[in-house]
């Protein structure tokens, strides 16, 4: 394979780790209560939220801006395995890049079915 | 409210108040707190004052002469002075680089001088077995006698020198030019060859060992085969341990803070506000002037954006801009100079905006007279500033200035490129600025101890006129290390940390004003922000010197401390202990609309790129192991963008929105506007990144780690297919930046300028205030909680 559509290749799965991981990091609960440092060990206590407890504004954006930017992640990488997909086309060249493609358009899709835009903001 | 600002209405009875000592507020934060700031100051700055002291007495000697075996003279100390003064007044950093800092289309060229000279000397003894082993020896060995003040070249180097001179006279005086400097750049044969005895010196430095050590005076760097250079001891062993550090850092605060209740987060709040609407807020004459500021930044905004395409454009198509031979109007060098100042001026435009905007609401009652007018007259300073530090850095590549440019012209200093004219002006400037808050706020300094909010506020705004006026020890006669220590005070010190808490302190102000959240627990925040960032930021600024000529120990330190500062960071994402995540919602509830939406968004991509872009960016080139193969190329690029735009630049149109949500009337606010600006600057910020910056910086670390650094950055392979095949791909993602992001924002601001007077006057004290209590609010468990005191 030809070194160039070995590292897009590569490096489209890497905005694609990236991604993931954008995604991993917006799920995580930016409210106070979340907080060991803001809560310590009282979080859990009677004060502490309910279980079923839904993040209010602003921290419902947090999620959906980091869909967006895997979003972009993602798109680049497309483009990127695209554009060597056309530049190197030999047989192997051929099934691994496109391998990648089928990938990443998978997570594409999947990172774009779970954008939820948020409510409006508002205290 | 006591003091003064109560006077009673009949004249005897006011003199009375005005002899009385005025009784101060009460201090807010424990007394454990304050020592902690001022230990972990008091400690940075010791240790940053050791590694000054270090530079003067170890940096790299600049011979009197440097002579062949015979005798015969190649150049002297002053003409390798007078090649810096050529490399500064050219703008050569904004073009390549010296020890790897400078611009990133021309070469490195210590690194770039040394290779070609190694290739040459081993050419030279023949390319037999030990011609490699000879030209290492010719390199390694330090010549320097320090009671002659003498190096001695071999007959092989000197050869080489004299070659050089010819390709380096060749390089600068083409007339075809076509390598991003304008065409016949520097034809002076004289000059020439001054700059060569320049880059000589530098690449002498880099591969001649230190005295009694057994690696260079640049820690070995930069990385070349033929000599030798390889990470030394230090490099390695520094790297590991600031991993240990990092770890070591990291688990401890998660343990520590997961013991106590540091910010007094004991239960929900139960008080709910009303916001007031934005048009019913009134504003004072200097508020209303601050719209201007926001016209002029976003302008500034946009023409940055502007020279950033045009530099860019040079890695995807070097001989000019589709067609347009525009390298003899704005050649490379210039126009990444106004990227790069622009940069600084922006942002600081809207610090600045927003700085004299906030000050009548944190004093609380109407400002002095003349406010306005000071602030237009600031304004107008800023002005002229910036168009003429801009046209003079034009004018000072084409040599208008003659023995002046330094102080006209070109400084030269990436970051610091203005002339020493601008450069005080601005300085006096910045000074000007903090006298306008500081009219603004006297009443109120007066009666609150010297440790409560709005004297932090002073504080931190009086540290960024004191950091900026460091950088004019850069001077261009001084030093390479030496000037390149001061720099970096301003580089690192004042924009990462000084900038850092005065952000941190507005940003506080801002939801303190809002009702969002109690003073004391903004000034925990705070005071922790200080604590955190001063613990690694303050000496982790020395990673920028890990290889300009340094001693080791500043390495050390560096590569130690820096690691520190990716703590706070890595807490921001894995605690929420940001502004943010303090909970607008939870210790507040308003039966009103918050009008800050779009303000508070900005934020919460500011959270977003500071873990990203600082964080992640950041810290994947911080490790001098990494470093040393990596400095100078696009990951550098990659990190400056996501951190600079990404928190600095999504703060100050934080800031500005924020503003014009009251500047402007109900009727002309766009929420549409703003979302627009909004994701379009995200999204093409992640474009550039992800699509070109990020995958040419690993590319070049590829290359750099395989054929030597000199490969990684000649203009050969920044401009092959791959490399201009990644930079066209940047164009949409900077298209949808400007169009989609930079031009609402300048919409916005002719509208803020153009409406500023509609709005209503300030009639008494409580016009200011942008929120009303309904509801009564619990006891505060701290004193002196301003809020609840106020209303």
């Amino acid at each position: 394979m030809d070194p160039e559509a070995v590292f897009l290749a590569g490096y489209a799965l890497l905005l694609t780790a990236l991604a993931a991981g954008l995604g991993w990091v917006g799920r995580r609960n930016t409210e106070p209560w979340s907080s060991r440092m803001l809560a310590a060990g009282r979080r859990l206590g009677e004060a502490g939220p309910d279980a079923e407890h839904e993040p209010g504004w602003p921290h419902n954006e947090v999620p959906a801006f980091h869909v967006v930017v895997g979003i972009v992640a993602l798109a680049a990488a497309l483009l990127l395995d695209l554009v060597s997909l056309v530049r190197h086309h030999r047989p192997v060249e051929f099934v691994v890049q496109a391998a990648v493609l089928v990938l990443v358009a998978s997570r594409l899709a999947h990172l774009a079915r779970r954008y939820r835009p948020p409510q409006a903001g508002g205290c | 409210m006591s003091g003064p600002r109560m006077a009673p209405t009949r004249l005897g009875e006011a003199v009375v108040v005005r002899e009385a000592k005025p009784q101060r507020r009460e201090r807010v934060m424990a007394k454990g707190w304050i020592q902690a700031v001022v230990l972990v100051s008091l400690l940075g700055f010791t240790v940053l004052g050791f590694m000054a002291a270090r530079t003067y007495q170890a940096e790299p000697p600049i011979p009197d002469r440097v002579v062949t075996p015979s005798g015969a003279l190649l150049f002297t100390g002053n003409d390798v002075r007078a090649g810096q003064d050529v490399f500064l007044r050219n703008g050569l950093m904004e073009f390549g680089s010296v020890f790897g800092h400078g611009g990133y289309l021309g070469p490195d060229f210590t690194a770039d001088y040394l290779h070609r000279a190694a290739v040459s000397v081993e050419s030279t003894y023949g390319g037999a077995a030990d011609a490699r082993q000879r030209t290492v020896d010719d390199f390694r060995a330090n010549t320097y006698d320090p009671a002659t003040r003498t190096v001695v070249y071999t007959d092989a180097q000197a050869d080489a020198f004299e070659s050089l001179a010819r390709h380096y006279h060749d390089f600068f005086a083409d007339p075809a030019g076509n390598h991003g400097l304008r065409p016949s750049a520097i034809s002076s044969p004289d000059d020439t060859r001054h700059l060569t005895a320049y880059f000589s010196w530098s690449a002498w430095v880099s591969a001649a060992q230190r005295p009694g050590k057994d690696y260079s005076y640049t820690n070995n760097w930069p990385p070349e085969a033929l000599v030798a250079n390889s990470p030394s001891a230090n490099v390695v062993v520094w790297s590991v341990l600031s991993l240990v550090a990092l770890l070591t850092g990291i688990g401890a605060l998660l343990a520590v803070f997961g013991r106590w209740n540091w910010l007094g987060w004991h239960g929900r709040d139960q008080h709910e506000l009303s916001f007031r609407p934005p048009d019913q807020v009134a504003l004072t004459p200097s508020q209303k002037a601050t719209a201007e500021f926001f016209l002029v930044m976003s302008l500034l905004f946009l023409l940055q954006s502007l020279v950033g395409v045009a530099s860019q454009h040079y890695r995807a198509e070097i001989g000019g801009f589709f067609g347009i031979d525009t390298d003899r109007l704005l050649p490379f060098n210039i126009v990444r100079t106004w990227h790069v100042q622009l940069s600084i001026f922006w942002v600081v435009s809207s610090f600045l905006a927003v700085g004299i905007f906030l000050t009548p609401m944190i004093a609380g009652h109407k400002e002095p007279k003349g406010q306005s007018v000071l602030t237009q007259l600031l304004l107008g300073a800023l002005v002229v500033v910036v168009g003429g530090s801009l046209l003079g850095e034009l004018g000072g590549i084409h040599g208008w200035f003659g023995g002046l440019w330094s102080w006209f012209g070109m400084q030269g200093f990436e970051y610091l490129d203005l002339g020493r004219f601008w450069q005080i002006l601005l300085t006096i400037g910045l000074v000007f600025w903090v006298v306008i808050l500081y009219r603004g706020l006297r009443g109120r300094l007066r009666v609150e101890h010297r440790t409560n909010m709005p004297w932090l506020f002073f504080y931190s705004a009086l540290a960024l006129p004191a950091f900026y006026a460091v950088g004019l020890l850069a001077h261009p006669r001084a030093s390479y290390a030496v000037a390149d220590f001061w720099r970096f005070i301003v580089v690192h010190l004042w924009v990462e940390d000084f900038l850092e808490l005065f952000t941190t302190v507005m940003v506080a102000y801002l939801f303190v004003l809002l009702g969002v959240i109690r003073q004391r627990v903004a000034m925990t925040v705070i005071f922790l922000d200080v604590i955190l960032y001063s613990s690694g930021g303050v000496i982790g600024m020395a990673h920028h010197l890990y290889f300009n000529g340094e001693p080791a120990e500043v390495l050390a330190l560096g590569a130690f401390f820096s690691a520190l500062e990716v703590i706070p960071l890595t807490f921001l994402t894995l605690e929420a202990w940001s502004f943010l995540q303090l909970g607008i919602k939870q210790e507040s509830k308003s039966s009103t609309p918050f009008p800050h939406r779009w303000a508070v968004m900005f934020l919460v991509a500011v959270g977003f790129w500071n873990f990203l872009g600082a964080g992640v960016f950041g810290f994947l080139i911080n490790l001098p192991i990494v470093s040393y193969y990596e400095i100078g190329t696009a990951l550098t690029a990659n990190h400056a963008h996501a951190s600079m735009m990404g928190v600095y630049g999504m703060l100050a149109i934080g800031f500005m929105l924020f503003c014009l949500r009251y500047l402007l009337p109900e009727d002309k606010w766009s929420d549409k506007a703003a979302r627009i600006s909004f994701w379009s600057l995200n999204i093409g910020l992640a474009w550039m990144c992800f699509v070109t910056l990020l995958p040419l910086g690993i590319v070049q670390l590829y290359r750099s780690v395989g054929h030597g650094y000199w490969a990684a950055r000649e203009l050969d392979f920044l401009t092959n297919n791959l490399n201009a095949l990644l930079g066209w791909m940047r164009l949409p993602g900077d298209v949808l930046f400007i169009g989609g992001g930079v031009l609402p924002l300048l919409w916005m601001g002719i509208q803020g300028a153009r409406y500023r007077g509609s709005h209503q006057d300030v009639l008494d004290d409580n016009d200011l205030l942008l929120f009303t209590e309904v509801t009564v609010p619990p006891a505060d468990p701290a004193p002196g909680g301003e809020l609840i005191e106020t209303h």
